[in-house]
């Protein structure tokens, strides 16, 4: 018994000493990489903003740490700038080599530094990483896989590579949603056509297929139109964000069947009540009568229904008048309230 | 002329710092809204370069603070920053602000406003 507590003993002794020097050796490294990077970020600095700035001198660096800092201080300024000088930016890592490094990152074994390559690669979204980007699409890792299909609808490209990105982004919704909505908006605005088979795709699992519908709408995307009237008879959630869409693109072509949505009632509330908050943007006069019914209506309904009537200039004040004037208690307190200037 | 930037981020500092030198401009920099403050009304630049998101004090306490002294009433501001919202960008131009930017931003369009709002008041 006794050398068994012995044994538990020097065992927890070794523990606790290794664990000390691995918080001791962590130490270290923070406080070398914080000395390095006072050392070396002034000059860092100086030198991007002078080479910005048209001076001909070319920053350079020489050791790792000093590399390391450049780059960094180079990620910073790109994120904050645009226009000729992040294009003279983006170049000059190019040029430094920071690109090159970073496409070889992204076949290195740790998936922390696939992960930092690919992070660099989208910073630089430079179209020289096609290839390498294009390969990452199939990394074990759905993080890498997300970043490179991001910066690949950014920098745009063949189809190959669309029908790809689009494969990632249906693949990884579950795992990293966030990053596959950075995809689908980034594909949505380098090349609006690829989101049609994200809307249109049956196949495609419903969030995704949420993402696009939301993008097209938020974007404005006239061309798919058509794609998200198809939508409104799908399940309630699709046709929700397909009817906001519609609204927000102010397709009158999608009036009838925006009015069919809004007025069955065998559909749920939310996709009811996006119909007719479209109607209302879209300014579709013939609904005047439709959205009068639904002052009757439950709550979310009627409140969507005083809102798109509000919007619809003298007809829609019209029944908004007649409803203040109602026995209705609750549709007159809320169309006073709509009509009071 | 003499500008005055007020920006913490040194990296941006330096790159506008860098481009308004190459334009022909005196630099001066301030990493905080206190240190702009307080060069602003010691130094007297021609013109401030402000980011609205600053330590020590906020970048439209600043604009407040200068407006309220005779000695900084006119001085032209430019706004640099990343908060472009309405209520952000209204704020500013109600306290004064001559040219709203929004980053992420190209110096060579921030030279341009430099000139034009320095031109409004030394035409």
């Amino acid at each position: 018994m006794k050398a068994v507590l012995e044994a538990a003993v020097t065992l927890l002794t070794v523990l606790v000493a290794v664990l000390m020097a691995v918080i001791i050796a962590i130490r270290i490294g923070i406080r070398r990489r914080y000395r390095l990077e006072r050392r070396y970020r002034p000059g860092a600095e100086l030198g991007i903003a002078e080479y910005l700035a048209g001076l001909p001198r070319v920053p350079e660096a020489g050791g790792r740490s000093e590399r390391a800092v450049l780059l960094a201080v180079a990620l910073e300024a790109l994120g904050d700038l645009r226009g000729s000088e992040r294009e003279r930016l983006a170049e000059l890592i190019d040029r430094l080599g920071y690109t090159a490094e970073a496409m070889a990152g992204l076949r290195a074994r740790r998936r922390a530094r696939r992960r930092q390559s690919a992070a660099i690669l989208a910073a630089v979204a430079s179209a020289s990483a096609t290839h390498a980007l294009t390969a990452a699409l199939d990394d074990t890792d759905p993080i890498v896989r997300t970043a490179c299909a991001r910066t690949l609808a950014e920098v745009g490209g063949a189809d190959a590579a669309t029908a790809a990105i689009i494969a990632v982004a249906k693949r990884d919704i579950r795992a990293v949603p966030g990053a596959v909505a950075a995809v689908v908006l980034a594909l949505g605005i380098a090349q609006p056509s690829a989101l049609a088979p994200l809307i249109g795709a049956s196949d495609a699992p419903p969030e995704v297929r949420s993402i696009a519908i939301e993008v097209a709408g938020r974007l404005r995307l006239s061309e798919h139109a058509k794609l998200l009237r198809a939508c409104l008879r799908e399940q309630d959630e699709i046709a929700a964000g397909a009817a906001s869409g519609l609204g927000m693109i102010g397709d009158v072509r999608s009036v009838d069947a925006l009015m069919d949505l809004a007025g069955d009632d065998r559909r749920a509330l939310p996709a009811r009540a996006a119909a007719v908050a479209a109607l209302g943007s879209i300014g579709a006069a013939p609904a005047v009568p439709l959205l009068e019914s639904l002052l009757g209506a439950d709550w979310p309904l009627m409140a969507a229904a005083v809102r798109a009537l509000c919007r619809l200039g003298d007809p829609g004040t019209a029944a908004l008048r007649s409803a203040a004037a109602s026995s209705r208690p609750e549709a007159s307190a809320m169309a006073e309230a709509a009509l009071e200037p | 002329m003499k500008i005055l930037i007020a920006e913490d981020s040194p990296t941006v500092r330096r790159v506008v710092a860098a481009r308004l030198a190459a334009d022909g401009y005196a630099v001066i920099e301030a990493a905080d809204g206190e240190e702009a403050l307080a060069l602003a009304q010691s130094e007297q630049p021609d013109l401030l370069i402000l980011d609205k998101v600053m330590p020590k004090l906020d970048g439209f306490e600043v604009v407040r603070a200068l407006r309220e002294d005779p000695r900084t009433r006119a001085m032209p501001i430019v706004m640099l920053t990343d908060r472009t919202g309405e209520d952000d960008v209204l704020g500013g131009l109600q306290l004064g602000v001559e040219e709203y930017m929004p980053k992420p931003f190209s110096p060579h369009e921030l030279s341009a406003r430099v000139r034009r709002a320095l031109g409004r008041v030394s035409p």
